[in-house]
Formats: structure tokens, sequence, C-alpha cells
């Protein structure tokens, strides 16, 4: 990352393809990560990186360095698969998901997830289940839980990469969370009983 | 018999969802809560949750010559 320097940058600005050619090596393969996490699958992950890298091309020239360049190619990287997600599952971001249902959860599973070893998170048929589970989860939730607890960011800068509420961030986490929750609960359940 | 929560507790408990689950104000709900076994039980499948998909989706596959396709088909070579 050393390597984007600011002359750099300003040679990118003026179109540069050199300088645009080593922003696009240096961070290509952890942009292509964070969009297949949101996008589930290797073709829409690379679409949305290549739209993000046009986007880069196209736009540098506006970049104010108010943050970091890397920052800045995330939040477009967020707001790409974002746009790809709405086009594929146009459904799911007409549902709102920003007003807690208490009513939904009056009861308390007395079920516990076990504890895994590092072994067990190896083993296919789980990591597959994981994956099923997070294709499976409405795309709104499912940004808000890669940002905040996979990537680690706060909730205020969740918040504002997405621009959103801290409140709906929150409550959106938390029917994200849920959803996990409840569905590996019946995947070990089924396992431990059968 | 399952144990029902009232209103309240479960809002208490759903407003610290968007917090770390090891956040100072979380602990705090947690320890009041300690007479609820159940609670007990759903804060650590939530906080098991969370580290299972952090360890699953560390990784990911890149694919072979990703920048180098990426700079070509933007026509920068």
């Amino acid at each position: 990352m050393d390597s984007i320097t600011e002359e750099l940058i300003q040679l990118a600005k003026s179109g540069d393809k050199k300088s645009l050619s080593i922003i696009i090596n240096v961070y290509s393969e952890k942009l292509y990560g964070l969009s297949f996490k949101f996008m589930r699958n290797r073709e829409d992950a690379e679409d949305v990186l290549q739209e993000t890298f046009l986007k880069m091309i196209n736009k540098i020239n506006v970049f104010k360095g108010d943050s970091t360049l890397y920052s800045w190619l995330y939040r477009i990287t967020v707001n790409t698969a974002l746009e790809k997600l709405r086009k594929h599952h146009p459904s799911h971001f007409d549902v709102n998901l920003d007003k807690v249902d208490y009513n939904q959860h009056d009861e308390m599973p007395s079920f516990e997830i076990p504890y895994l070893e590092k072994k067990d998170l190896k083993d296919l048929d789980f990591r597959n289940e994981l994956n099923v589970l997070l294709k499976k989860m409405n795309s709104k939730l499912r940004v808000i839980f890669i940002l905040r607890d996979i990537e680690g960011n706060s909730v205020q800068d969740t918040a504002k990469i997405l621009n959103l509420s801290e409140t709906n961030v929150k409550v959106r986490l938390m029917r994200a969370r849920m959803f996990l929750k409840e569905n590996l609960t019946d995947y070990f359940r089924e396992r431990i009983v059968s | 018999m399952k144990h029902v929560h009232t209103i309240e507790e479960m809002k208490l408990i759903c407003q610290q969802f968007g917090e770390d689950i090891d956040s100072e104000i979380c602990e705090e709900v947690k320890k009041s809560l300690e007479n609820c076994p159940e609670c007990r039980i759903h804060f650590d499948s939530i906080k098991k949750v969370v580290n299972i998909y952090k360890s699953h989706e560390q990784d990911s596959d890149i694919p072979n010559n990703l920048s180098n396709r990426i700079i070509k088909s933007l026509n920068l070579k």
C-alpha cells in the first residue's frame, strides 16, 4: 500500500494509465474479497470490482483526499455491490427492515450453539451451510452484517458508508444476527438430535 | 415451561445487538440478566455465530490474474 504515493495519485488523476494500473494491482485483491462477501459468487464479485475501478478512472479527478484512496475505493465497492444486489433482488429492498417486531422473539430458545474447534470450521458441509445461509439472508441485512461484524467497521462508520441512521444499522444488524443464529440453531439441533 | 420475556426485557436485549457483543454496555446487560439462563444461552449463541462467521469469511480465493484481467478490460494496457 506504501506504493500509493500522493504523486502517483496526481498522475492517476491526469489519466496516466501506468499509475491507474498500479492502483488496481495494489487494491484489487482486498476489494475483491470485500465484493465477494457481498455478492457470494466469483462472477458477480469480479463484475463489481471491474465497475468499481471503472468508476475510479472516471471520478478520480474529483477525489479530494479527505480520506485515504483505499477508503474511497472501499465505499465505491460497497455502493457498486449494493446497486447490483438491488438489481438482482429488488424484493429484498422493498421490505422495511427498520422496525423491530418484539413479538417475533418473545421466547428464548434453551438450545445453545456448541463451541466449535478450528477443525470443525473446515468441515465442507458446515462451510457450505454457512454460505447457504448468507446467500439466503436479505441482501440489505447481509451488507450490514458484513460491514459491521466481518469487516469490523463501527456502527457509526457503517451508517456513514450506507447513508443510514445508526439506529437503522443496529436494528438491521440485530435482524441479521438473529437470522443466522436461528438458522444455525436449527442446523445443530437437527444434527444433535438425529 | 418455556421462559417468556417481557417486552421491556426483550427491548433491552435487542437494543444491544448493534453493539459489540463484548462491549461494556453489553456486558452490563448480560450481568443484569444473570438470573436468566435462557438469556445467557442466547447471548453466547449470538457471540458464537459472529465468531464462526468471522473465521469463515477470512479468506476468499482470489481468481488467477485478477488485476491483469481488469487492467486489460479497462484498456489500461
